[in-house]
């Protein structure tokens, strides 16, 4: 009968397709066990790159501008902190784009009614683009990436694009997403188990090291379930566990690519539900620090379980994310300040992700589990990591000092731009920061339109600006 | 992220925005994902809570007078996308090709009048010069330094001596001033 073979050959082709999905995802998990890498997934991300060439070399070619900027590109706002870098530097071009119209400087000391233009003008182009709010917003991409949610309304969708982009759709959602979901779930699972067997052993070395290499092996084959394909770089300058490691922090999958290349000990704040328990559980048996909300809040506290885990030399590394939230990878915010506190060195890392291939940030997404989701259904996650030389509070730095320097080593290292703004104050209560800035704005106000400079200004004012501004208007009047 | 907002955008509306303002159909679609990323509450309108979300705008110290002008006449309080792009593209540069739609400098300086004028009485009084002027300096200068600043500048441009710079008179005061350049804004497409 016609009916049942077509009901057999569906049935067949189902079997196949269990068949094969489970063997892919075994084969990653052998992999990772193993810690043997058949380079499957280079090759894979080699031809992602070929596909995507266009856009990815976009991106790098404008990181790698950021790069070679003396110091990183600090945006804080307004008039002429982003003008005298323009002047100062050679290059014509500013290394990332900012939408306004280069402005004759304004005549020092001199109020004018047009005094205020430099200063309106600069709010006006903060209305239609600003640094801080984009930077929890997913990165631009400069082509897209055939994924629905980064299609920013590109106009010219011909039907060969549409295929292409169905054709991947296909491949991510039911090819890869139930490889990579079977080799996630078994690997939280084997997180979990042998939490609970390791948190039954005696104290003692042979736990220590079960512990590091249960831990290594679990992320390893976590990252497999990512299609996570991470290039270490500088690993001389490893962590060691003589100190704090601090990275930048886009998304929970920072701790994975971290935990594959060095054991860390996480500090974060406990959550509830199954999250809590996993954290809990996992706490028994490696030495992650977990504080419950009213803890978080006791900073004597936090320091002193922090100094303990620094000072036992069976404990690992711990692992900070000073920002404290979560920031779209091209920008770099305020560190807290707490656990550059401590007497210990402190190992910088820079993660980049390549959004290319599937965004990492943690934005809008209400919950874990669909960011989860959303990566893995993306193509692959491809990050950088940079390792950075070990380093120490000086005598004549406070704790600020020291971090804002660690975050600029981070901030150059990985091509970020620099912004002193606390991420914390994206919520309402932002008002000690605005005074804080407001103040700073009316002081430096203060400087170019009353009193005049104290210091002679960064360069003649007379340097030409972008030829792309209105042609024939004389700029030797103003 | 806003973006999947351009799909609300229909081409009859984006050809009309398209003609009052002047802008592309593209700078249109940027903007329309701008202000649906600062509409948080999803109303298709904004506050002026919303436009002081933006942190340096909150910081600027003259914010309270660029979100006010948003705000001027809108019904309700309330500002809608067409009103939105209707301000911004006053701020388009100037192109001796195209004829000028809502960028002219008389418009760009109208603007910048309404800064100064905090009554919207169409002048500006020595008093209003001098609140500006405490926004933009804080408490870096005493008040009686910035008082005869303040008075020294409308003497500057009274030009009948009424006691008030008028728009004209503030037309004319500008005529020297490279306006384009400097009350216009490069907007990506």
């Amino acid at each position: 009968m016609p009916a049942t073979t077509a009901g057999g050959v569906l049935l067949d082709i189902l079997k196949y397709y269990a068949i094969f999905e489970s063997a892919c995802a075994l084969f990653l998990i052998i992999e990772g066990v193993l810690n043997i890498n058949l380079g499957v997934r280079s090759t894979y991300v080699k031809l992602l790159k070929k596909l995507f060439q266009f856009g990815s070399r976009r991106i790098e070619k404008k990181r790698a501008k950021i790069e070679k900027t003396q110091q990183p590109t600090k945006v804080w706002t307004a008039l002429a902190t982003s003008k005298t870098h323009v002047l100062e530097s050679d290059e014509e071009e500013k290394p990332f784009d900012v939408p306004f119209i280069d402005l004759p400087p304004v005549t020092p000391g001199d109020f004018r009614l047009n005094s205020i233009f430099p200063v309106v003008m600069s709010g006006m182009k903060d209305i239609i683009e600003d640094e801080v709010t984009k930077a929890f917003d997913a990165e631009e991409l400069p082509a897209w990436n055939m994924l629905t949610r980064t299609n920013k309304g590109y106009q010219h969708i011909s039907w060969r694009l549409s295929l292409i982009w169905f054709l991947g759709f296909f491949f991510r959602h039911f090819i890869l997403f139930p490889i990579r979901f079977m080799v996630a779930i078994f690997g939280i699972l084997m997180l979990l188990m042998t939490a609970m067997v390791i948190a039954r052993l005696p104290e003692g070395n042979f736990k220590v090291s079960l512990s590091r290499y249960s831990n290594t092996v679990t992320f390893r084959i976590l990252a497999r379930a990512l299609s996570l394909h991470a290039t270490y770089h500088d690993r001389e300058n490893i962590a060691k566990r003589d100190g704090i490691c601090v990275a930048n922090h886009t998304s929970p999958i920072d701790v994975v690519v971290l935990s594959c290349d060095n054991v860390c000990s996480f500090v974060g704040q406990l959550h509830g539900g199954p999250f809590g328990f996993l954290q809990r559980e996992i706490a028994k048996a490696f030495a992650h620090i977990w504080f419950d909300r009213a803890e978080s809040k006791d900073r004597a506290l936090v320091t002193k379980r922090m100094q303990e885990h620094v000072s036992d030399p069976t404990k690992p590394t711990i692992l900070i994310f000073p920002e404290g939230a979560c920031i779209n990878n091209t920008v770099i915010m305020m560190f807290k300040k707490g656990s550059f506190e401590l007497d210990c060195p402190i190992y910088p890392v820079a993660i980049r992700y390549n959004p290319m291939f599937g965004d990492a940030f943690w934005g809008h997404q209400p919950s874990m589990p669909a960011h989860v989701y959303d990566m893995i259904t993306s193509w692959a996650i491809v990050c950088d990591v940079w390792y950075l030389p070990a380093m120490t509070r000086e005598a004549n730095e406070d704790a600020t000092q020291f971090a804002n320097r660690v975050r600029l080593a981070i901030a150059k290292k990985g091509g970020m731009i620099d912004i002193d703004w606390d991420p914390r104050f994206q919520a309402e209560s932002k008002k000690p920061e605005e005074s804080r800035w407001r103040k700073q704005q009316q002081k430096m106000l203060t400087e170019k339109l009353i009193t005049g400079p104290k210091y002679p200004p960064a360069a003649a004012p007379t340097a030409p600006p972008p030829p792309s501004t209105v042609p024939e208007t004389e700029h030797n009047r103003s | 992220m806003g973006n999947r907002a351009t799909i609300m955008l229909d081409k009859k509306e984006l050809e009309q925005i398209g003609k009052e303002s002047g802008f592309t159909p593209n700078q249109i679609v940027r903007l329309y994902s701008r202000f649906t990323s600062l509409d948080k509450d999803n109303s298709g309108t904004l506050s002026r809570a919303d436009f002081l979300r933006i942190p340096e705008l909150a910081i600027n110290p003259l914010g309270d007078r660029i979100v006010h002008s948003f705000f001027k006449n809108t019904p309700d309080d309330r500002v809608n996308f067409r009103k939105f792009v209707e301000i911004l593209s006053v701020f388009r540069p100037i192109q001796k090709t195209k004829e000028a739609v809502l960028n002219t400098r008389e418009n760009k300086l109208r603007f910048a009048f309404q800064m100064y004028d905090l009554n919207d009485d169409e002048k500006v009084s020595v008093a209003e010069i001098l609140t500006v002027l405490q926004m933009m300096v804080g408490v870096n200068i005493p008040d009686d330094q910035l008082q005869s600043i303040a008075e020294r500048t409308l003497l500057e441009n009274d030009e009948d001596g009424d006691g008030f710079i008028t728009l004209q008179e503030f037309f004319t005061a500008m005529e020297e001033s490279d306006v384009d350049n400097r009350l216009s804004l490069r907007f990506l497409s």
